[in-house]
């Protein structure tokens, strides 16, 4: 069986190195990535089982990605959880699987994530 | 038998004799002892007797008893030589009547010139005496007559002259007798006497001749006159009679009449008469004016002459309605003329009746209403300029949109001074008289403008765009500011045809032209004075509107940059706050050994969520104030949702949270902004109970709605604050210090839960606590913004 992964596309630096302290865990890798650009050179090699996307990135939209990820008929199995300080960027339409708003509880955001890897 | 002559001593006796015989008076001689000495033959045919009876007999015999003293005295004045001659006095006669007679007495002497007796010579004048009572009786007729009565000789002189010709006239019978008749014949009129005169030569008569003649005073009098000829006993014409007869009275009437006439003509108002059966019986000159006809043409027509054909059947009803004796009262309809053009009157329609009371036919007043018409028209037409204003007034002041302002005002102006086109063209920023940005047209569609592109700095459109002033043309083309421009020279081809020409420059309050209100007609000369007067006022409200507008706009750019600016700034503070809360949260995993560090870790935590919390609300409110607060419907279960709430909190010290709940209850929601309100009706339970208690959570659910209330045992709200209570920014009064907040977290529930359709509510003791209660329909109704 394949290695899990999980990726993360959060554009401050602060707030990934917390979530990879977060999702320190030995069952799964955690792919860390600042921004929009490096996500789709990430996809384009790997197929993570989930994807971790903060909605407001310097270049692009989480939940323009989300959707594209949706779209896809390669990706739109994989979950998608969005982040966002904003209550009211989360957006069902997107098709995400959930919706996590900053700042969070770091035992509810590991749950959350994990809850798509069993 | 013969009476013997006594006395023989006189000459010629025979001769006398032959008198005495033949006379045909009675007469007696008496001796001085009254005995009748002799009698002639007559006294048989005065009085009745046989002559020979009467000789020896006295006097008294043929004397009625009451008048014997009076032959006394008679015969004494006869012997004192007096002459009793023809004196009235009566006898009787033989067949017991006393009859009037003529007494003339005479002495009767002897050869020596002694007084022997008397003679009386007795004439019967019983038929002079009536006659006589008969003229005195015609004589009172014509005293007693109410009517002159004259006479005049064929010469005109006035021969009688009655009481009533005194009273008439001025003139007394003594004044007037012997005079000309021409005193009372005005000088004009002095010809009638001689054609009466000449009339009654040849025997005519006169009658019921009326003239005026003048009294004494000089006054007229219309008088009726009756002449006949006096003719003499064989016939011959001697004189004339004149009745004449005051006709003041009746010449009053007539002159009634003829007033009455004289004003029918001269009214202004047409005025007809009409049979019952509709046929015109009279028509005045006001009639001929109003409605074409003449006289002649109308009279003996039917009414329906002057009835337009939709509206004959209006005659019919009032012709029904005369007939009932009904009066018609200024009745507004309309009538043709004789060239077939219409006239609006006004008609009074009454009974004409006859002496008896009996409806013979109507008589018609018709006003001429048109220009009155033209009045209330005018004034119909003032109170319509008024509705536009104030419509377009009360518009323009509600509205915000630039656009919309143009186009109402453009609309209510056209409307307003008649024109075929108007046109609203709005300088939004540019000041140089070139760019019109924004325009508003009525009465032509927007093709008509868009190929000749924004009016340029044109000597027509100069004053306008430069703030010079109005500009209203009769007709714009014979303008000299027209036509000097390349390239058109005037209109562009295609242009709408323009003679009319009105254009109103529109100033801000600051006096800046923003911009120039047009107005056009294909025919000349169609904008007044008072036009221009409406459309300078009608600028003056758009200015203010549009300046409003434009304000508006500003503050709706700066609302938008708020916006924007709270939401980048609630993302800039919460990525700080979630590395915060974050790395807290680690240490305070770490510190599992340390519980004096992990309390502090865990007050700065508890600090951390209460900034978080504001934030959250700030940015809420900032998104309702500018609608954008959106839900994100979905199924939710409530009774899981209260319960993931509590979880946490079931470690508290001093609270105690209960639920209660009928089991799954679900709802469609946005689950997070429910959340959020549950969240803040506890949060809110905890803080306003410091001193702790239960917290009792009840869920109900019924068919239409789910209601959730939040009940607590603490400080509780006072009644006159509950009302204030879901306010933005109010906060109770006299709170402790330790109870912090903004204010904003009701208001933000309030908004969530009525924007999901529902209703919040709260009940409150002071000191006893409070209950807060939302209830969601289950079907949400998504209110708009």
């Amino acid at each position: 069986m394949t290695e899990r992964q999980v990726v993360v596309v959060e554009d401050n630096g602060d707030i990934r190195d917390l979530i990879g302290y977060v999702l320190d865990s030995k069952r799964y890798t955690l792919k860390l990535l600042e921004s929009a650009s490096a996500f789709d050179r990430h996809m384009a090699e790997h197929a993570p089982d989930v994807i971790i996307l903060d909605v407001m990135l310097p270049d692009g939209n989480g939940l323009e990605m989300c959707r594209r990820l949706k779209e896809n008929p390669l990706t739109k199995h994989i979950p998608v959880v969005l982040m966002s300080a904003n209550i009211d960027e989360y957006s069902g339409e997107a098709g995400a699987e959930t919706f996590i708003s900053k700042p969070f509880d770091i035992d509810d955001f590991k749950q959350k994530i994990e809850y798509y890897l069993v | 038998m013969k009476c013997k002559m006594k006395n023989e001593n006189v000459p010629d006796y025979f001769a006398l004799a032959a008198i005495f015989e033949g006379i045909q008076d009675a007469v007696f001689a008496h001796d001085l002892d009254y005995v009748i000495s002799s009698c002639n033959p007559a006294v048989e045919e005065v009085l009745g007797y046989d002559p020979g009876s009467l000789i020896g007999r006295p006097i008294y015999h043929i004397i009625p008893e009451p008048l014997h003293a009076e032959q006394e005295v008679l015969f004494q004045r006869m012997l004192q030589n007096e002459r009793v001659a023809h004196f009235r006095t009566q006898r009787l006669h033989a067949n017991g009547t006393i009859i009037p007679v003529a007494l003339t007495l005479s002495p009767v002497r002897d050869h020596e010139g002694h007084v022997t007796g008397a003679s009386h010579i007795i004439r019967d004048i019983s038929s002079e005496v009536k006659a006589e009572v008969a003229l005195n009786r015609l004589a009172a007729i014509i005293d007693g007559s109410e009517d002159a009565i004259v006479s005049k000789t064929l010469e005109g002189v006035i021969t009688s002259w009655n009481r009533s010709a005194e009273q008439m006239f001025g003139y007394s019978a003594a004044e007037a007798i012997g005079r000309s008749i021409t005193m009372l014949i005005p000088t004009e009129r002095l010809e009638e006497e001689d054609m009466i005169l000449s009339r009654i030569r040849a025997g005519e008569k006169v009658e019921s001749f009326e003239t005026i003649r003048q009294k004494k005073n000089g006054e007229l009098i219309p008088i009726s006159l009756t002449i006949s000829p006096i003719r003499d006993r064989q016939g011959n014409i001697v004189g004339v009679s004149k009745i004449a007869r005051n006709i003041t009275i009746k010449k009053m009437a007539d002159e009634r009449q003829a007033r009455l006439a004289a004003i029918v003509e001269s009214s202004d108002d047409a005025i007809i008469s009409k049979t019952l059966e509709g046929i015109i019986t009279s028509w005045n000159k006001s009639a001929g004016k109003i409605f074409g006809y003449t006289e002649q043409e109308a009279v003996g027509k039917h009414i329906s002459l002057i009835i337009p054909d939709d509206r004959l059947e209006e005659e019919n009803k009032i012709l029904r309605s005369i007939r009932n004796g009904t009066k018609i009262d200024h009745y507004p309809t309309i009538r043709k003329r004789k060239d077939g053009s219409l006239v609006t009157i006004s008609l009074t329609v009454s009974p004409v009746k006859d002496a008896d009371g009996n409806i013979i036919g109507a008589s018609k007043v018709a006003r001429d209403i048109s220009q009155e018409q033209a009045g209330n028209e005018a004034m119909r037409l003032h109170a319509q300029r008024l509705q536009i204003l104030n419509t377009m007034a009360k518009t323009i002041s509600e509205k915000l949109d630039v656009q919309d302002i143009l186009q109402k005002v453009t609309d209510a102006a056209t409307e307003l001074v008649g024109a075929a086109y108007g046109a609203f063209f709005y300088n939004v920023e540019h000041s140089d008289g070139e760019a019109y940005m924004l325009y508003a047209l009525s009465g032509a569609p927007r093709e008509a403008f868009e190929k000749f592109g924004m009016p340029r700095n044109t000597p027509v459109f100069h004053p306008t765009f430069s703030g010079e002033g109005v500009v209203r043309v009769e007709d714009i083309k014979k303008d000299p500011r027209y036509g000097r421009m390349a390239p058109h020279f005037g209109m562009p081809r295609g242009h709408l045809p323009v003679s009319s020409y009105l254009a109103v420059p529109v100033f801000t309050g600051t006096g800046k032209v923003i911009g120039g209100l047009f107005f056009g007609h294909p025919e000349p000369g169609k904008f007044t004075f008072e036009h221009e007067d409406l459309v300078v006022n009608m600028a003056s409200q758009a200015a203010v509107a549009l300046d409003n507008s434009m304000l508006f706009e500003q503050v709706r750019d700066l609302s938008q940059k708020k916006d924007e600016f709270i939401a980048l700034a609630t993302h800039e503070l919460k990525t700080p706050l979630t590395t915060l809360s974050g790395f807290l949260q680690l240490v305070h995993k770490r510190l599992e050994d340390d519980p004096v560090n992990r309390s502090f870790v865990d007050k700065s935590l508890s600090h951390v969520k209460k900034l978080t919390t504001l934030i959250n609300d700030l940015f809420d409110v900032s998104k309702i104030h500018a609608g954008k607060m959106q839900l994100e419907f979905q199924d939710i279960e409530i009774t899981e949702l209260v319960k993931d709430l509590i979880e946490p909190l079931h470690q508290m010290e001093r609270h105690r949270i209960h639920l209660n709940t009928p089991g799954q209850v679900y709802l469609k929601a946005d689950r997070l902004r429910v959340e959020q309100v549950l969240a803040n009706f506890i949060n809110n339970a905890i803080k306003y109970s410091p001193g702790g208690g239960n917290i009792e959570i009840s869920v109900e659910e019924s068919e239409e709605e789910v209601c959730v209330s939040v009940r607590d045992e603490g400080i509780g709200i006072k009644q006159e604050n509950l009302k204030h209570i879901f306010n933005q920014f109010y906060r109770a009064e006299g709170l402790s210090k330790n109870i912090s907040g903004l204010g904003l977290g009701l208001y933000i529930s309030k908004e969530i839960i009525e924007r999901h359709g529902g209703t919040v509510s709260v009940e409150s003791k002071e000191g006893q606590g409070s209950i807060f209660t939302f209830c969601l329909p289950k079907l949400p109704v998504v209110k708009p913004v």
